[in-house]
């Protein structure tokens, strides 16, 4: 009996799972809301500070460093984590609490995991600097105006206009010329070489990237009008 | 279509332009950007201006729609900033009230408009110095907004076909009489082409269904037969004259574009190279250069034969029997017609097959590439199904098509020749009618066959000529391009003593990540300047611009008191030697590689150098030795070994400026120990710039220069660094804390 117990503690300690910890917001410990700029900000009982072993000291890949007298003239630390986060010039963000204890994180923002195939879980919540406080591990654990608020923010992020229809695809010098109805209205954009930039996530489900790197998606191409598909039939 | 929309956008913008008039009159903005999105991401067409004193934000839905207009005054809006978002950006600022608001928000399209028009209203919020944003380069041609390729600014379509042309007649002119002659030939053959049928139809009429056939000799016979033997024989005698003609004079060419690319890609700055992927380029100099020979060899003589041969044969027939020149004429354009449809589906369904072609030669290229991984994971039965189902889509797809291009083509054919039937049924009535002869029926029956080649061949031209000149266009769109890293006009050669100063120095890849920020310095000669920081803080962009790899931004580096884009790239590149991070050895011998920048160095020199650098003890114990072939298909050396002959190549050719950028990082700290101390004699009478990560490898260096985000946080030597207890002691500590536990 004692070794078996003995042996399950062995074998808890040596699973990375046990070592490596992700912090979850949840309804219980975490107050969504919107600022009157409609920002959202976080008020939460979980306190994160920076670990000592990532976080502190490197900046990301480089080529990234502030303009002197940057915005805010605080001359704070390039922006963390690259790509996504073009502040260029954002301070540390302040250690505030509120009067019972929680703390204040101001303005945060969310930042899809996996923005193709989950978008509504396992959501990234960042403070301005690019600092991860914790994971949202489904939107739909909060309450209705919770969720409300989240997807109001995450809609507002994140722009992929969804293709209804194809009106025109030209194939002009390996260059393709699309006009589309999106639900964010007529697109008129420019593919540059189809075979990269058109990106099959799954038979039905594509991602066109244009020349200035927006993105379109295609939800189902089987469910497009025939005339549609047959625009883009050739580069899927 | 483009054109269109151009106007459209205009027309827009006019009365956004109008409306903020209302506002500031007649002055005109300082800045002005365009944003396409509300706040909740519903496209618009939006226009921002600023003037000293407000901040004017139009929008609106569509044409002829209400305009809205946004006045802010300039100077309330506190710590204006852009963020990116997914997709799009941002305008923030904050108000009197200290809350963050949303300006306007734009798709990456205005992207960097935005971004530059963030920068210029902070600094006037600032009073800091104003520089008015230049317009950015357009990334679509403003005459008709088709796209620029990555990294041109020519557009294909517009100034690309004259620009094009004379290009090519200028390559032409050394060829002109025997291109001058080639088309004699050309005239000369289509003549003969015609002929043929003529005497055949001689050979008919007048010989074999003569009244008087029985009377007709041998010998008069015998001359028809050899008149057309004879014929024959001579078109096919200045058909190879005219080949070879053309042959040699199209390979010419293309040699001499391939060179041409090929000189201005060497010529390229590191910049503008990475704008291109390797792969670009390669297909570029090989592929392109290809499809314009193939073009010129064989495509230009067979469109010259076939227009003469047609328009030849159609005046001949017209003037022998119109009509029938005409019911022969008739189904013609429905003939081109049907074979465009055609093309254009066969198009499709080709350009599908690469397509899932493509995918299985990557998946290929993905699985080979990355073989160890897939054999460490035991995933070889994986990665067999994957490249099985893509095989077999691709078999079914090639399968679909072959059945499908067989089942049309012989019906198209047939369709094709129709017009051949009406004619046949109509010079045989006209035979029986007598009006007509037998050797007219052979005479029409080849003049029609005649017509129809060059027709079936011209259906296929246009998707022809639409791949050659865009392989043209992209040959010529780099040999146009203007080199942005140049050598001034009387550029200098010196030599260079090692004084290396950076005056003021800002530079980044891209307008809104600085890089380096306000960077100053000197190294005399026979410094050796160590380089230390966080990655990613500059270290190795400094180095770029020493070797002028880049252009500074603004501020100057001075070599021996001369600004380094005063002196000439090779002299100046002569002078110094580097070791870069990734060592790349080129395919040939380890001698070939060390001797790379000095090929005519006497071998002890190469020897020596190679002991210096630790390279000569491992080289030695090689079967093959100096003479070991390395590179991609060759012996694989390790990655301290390739630091070493890296470091070889680098002394050899005696610099004034070494630079070394972690060049001993892959080595044991003992060897390291040992090359450092070679290299302590050595550099003695230079300046080097050394960069490394593990600080012991700078224990020579005179002065250290500490990066931090961009600018010198710290400099002096070791000792004062130290008694500073700044970064450099921080990052000493650091390491020494390491190098304990290591032990």
């Amino acid at each position: 009996m004692d070794e078996q117990i003995k042996n399950q503690t062995v074998d808890a300690k040596t699973s990375f799972t046990d070592i490596a910890d992700i912090v979850y917001l949840t309804p219980k410990d975490s107050t969504f809301s919107m600022s009157e700029g409609g920002f959202l900000t976080l008020i939460s009982e979980k306190d994160v500070k920076p670990e000592k072993l990532f976080d502190e000291g490197e900046g990301d890949k480089g080529q990234s460093a502030p303009p002197k007298g940057g915005f805010g003239g605080h001359g704070g630390p390039p922006p963390m984590g690259g790509g996504h986060r073009g502040h260029g010039r954002k301070a540390p963000c302040e250690v505030k609490y509120t009067d019972d204890g929680k703390r204040d994180y101001g303005r945060v923002i969310l930042h899809r995991a996996f923005p193709f195939d989950r978008p509504n879980e396992i959501i990234s919540v960042q403070q301005e600097d690019g600092f991860e406080i914790g994971i949202i591990r489904n939107i739909n654990d909060f309450d209705e105006k919770t969720v409300e608020i989240l997807n109001k923010s995450l809609d507002n992020k994140y722009y992929i206009p969804e293709i209804t229809k194809i009106m025109s695809a030209k194939d002009r010098f390996g260059f393709v010329y699309f006009k589309c109805e999106t639900d964010s209205g007529v697109c008129d954009f420019v593919v540059r070489n189809p075979f990269g930039s058109i990106i099959r996530l799954s038979e039905t489900r594509i991602i066109l990237i244009d020349i200035d790197g927006n993105r379109y998606s295609v939800k189902d191409t089987s469910a497009l009008d025939r005339k549609s598909f047959r625009k883009i039939e050739l580069y899927i | 279509m483009p054109f269109k929309r151009k106007k459209k956008q205009n027309l827009i913008a006019l009365a956004l332009k109008e409306k903020m008039m209302t506002v500031i009159g007649e002055e005109i903005p300082i800045y002005n950007f365009r944003f396409d999105l509300t706040n909740d991401n519903k496209r618009i067409f939006g226009l921002c201006a600023m003037t000293k004193d407000y901040f004017l934000v139009a929008k609106t839905e569509k044409k002829n729609a209400e305009v809205f207009l946004e006045v802010y005054k300039t100077e309330e809006l506190y710590d204006v900033q852009y963020t990116k978002l997914y997709g799009t950006i941002t305008l923030e600022y904050r108000n009197a009230d200290g809350n963050l608001c949303e300006l306007c928000r734009a798709t990456s399209r205005y992207a960097e408009e935005l971004m530059d028009g963030a920068d210029f209203l902070y600094n006037l919020n600032k009073k800091l110095e104003v520089n008015v944003p230049e317009k950015r380069k357009n990334k679509v041609c403003p005459k008709c907004g088709r796209a620029y390729r990555r990294g041109s600014n020519t557009c294909l379509h517009c100034g690309g076909a004259k620009k094009i042309l004379l290009h090519m007649i200028k390559l032409a002119k050394p060829y002109l009489p025997r291109l001058l002659f080639a088309m004699v030939l050309f005239f000369v053959v289509s003549g003969l082409n015609i002929l043929v049928p003529q005497i055949n139809k001689i050979l008919i009429d007048e010989r074999i269904k003569a009244p008087n056939a029985a009377q007709i000799g041998f010998v008069s016979l015998l001359v028809v037969v050899i008149a057309l033997a004879v014929t024959q024989l001579v078109t096919r005698l200045l058909s190879i004259l005219r080949n070879v003609l053309l042959i040699g004079t199209s390979n010419k060419m293309v040699v001499k574009i391939r060179s041409m690319l090929f000189g201005k890609i060497q010529k390229m700055s590191i910049g503008r190279i990475s704008e291109h992927t390797a792969g670009d380029l390669i297909t570029r100099v090989t592929s392109d250069t290809n499809v314009l020979n193939e073009f010129l060899t064989y495509d230009i003589a067979e469109i010259a034969q076939q227009a003469i041969l047609l328009v030849g044969v159609i005046t001949v027939m017209a003037i022998k029997q119109p009509l029938m020149t005409l019911l022969a004429v008739l189904p013609c354009p429905l003939v081109i017609l049907m074979f465009n449809i055609i093309n254009k589906f066969m198009h499709k369904l080709y350009r599908r097959q690469w397509f899932v072609d493509m995918r299985a030669s990557s998946i290929l290229h993905d699985i080979f590439q990355g073989i160890r991984v897939v054999k460490v994971f035991g995933m070889e039965k994986t990665e067999t199904d994957k490249y099985d189902a893509a095989v077999k889509k691709d078999c079914e797809i090639k399968q679909q098509n072959e059945t499908l291009w067989n089942l049309i083509i012989p019906g198209a054919n047939f369709l094709m020749g129709i017009g051949e039937y009406i004619v046949l049924y109509f010079v045989c009535f006209k035979i029986l009618g007598q009006e007509m002869t037998l050797g007219d029926l052979t005479l029409m029956t080849s003049y029609i066959s005649l017509i129809y080649g060059p027709l079936r061949y011209f259906s296929r031209l246009p998707r022809k000529i639409v791949r050659t000149a865009t392989s043209i266009a992209k040959i010529f769109e780099i040999i146009d391009e203007e080199e942005d890293v140049a050598d001034v006009e009387n550029a200098k050669n010196i030599d260079i003593q090692g004084t290396v100063e950076f005056k003021n120095v800002c530079f980044g890849y891209d307008r809104h990540e600085r890089v380096l920020n306000d960077i100053s310095f000197e190294a005399h000669k026979g410094e050796m300047i160590g380089i230390v920081g966080h990655s990613g803080a500059g270290k190795s962009t400094l180095i770029n611009l020493i070797m002028r790899l880049y252009d500074v931004d603004s501020g100057s580096i001075l070599i021996d008191g001369v600004d380094i884009r005063d002196i000439s790239q090779e002299s100046l590149r002569r002078q110094t030697g580097v070791v870069l991070q990734e060592t790349f050895l080129f395919t040939g011998t380890i001698y070939d590689n060390i001797a790379y920048a000095k090929p005519d160095a006497p071998r002890d020199e190469v020897i020596r150098a190679a002991k210096l650098s630790g390279a000569h003890k491992f080289i030695i114990k090689l079967a093959d030795g100096y003479n070991t072939v390395v590179g991609e298909r060759g012996y694989t050396l390790s990655g301290g070994e390739r630091q070493r002959i890296a470091i070889a190549r680098a002394i050899l050719g005696n610099p004034k400026i070494l630079i070394l950028d972690e060049a001993t990082s892959a080595l044991d700290t003992k060897t390291e120990k040992g090359i450092q101390d070679a290299l302590a004699l050595l550099i003695q009478n230079r300046t080097t710039f050394a960069i490394a990560h593990r600080l012991s490898t700078l224990r020579n260096a005179t002065r250290l220069i500490v990066l931090d985000k961009g600018e010198i946080a710290e400099i002096g030597t070791h000792d004062e660094l130290i008694r500073k207890q700044g970064i450099y002691f921080g990052l000493v500590m650091a390491q020494r804390q390491m190098a304990k536990m290591d032990k």
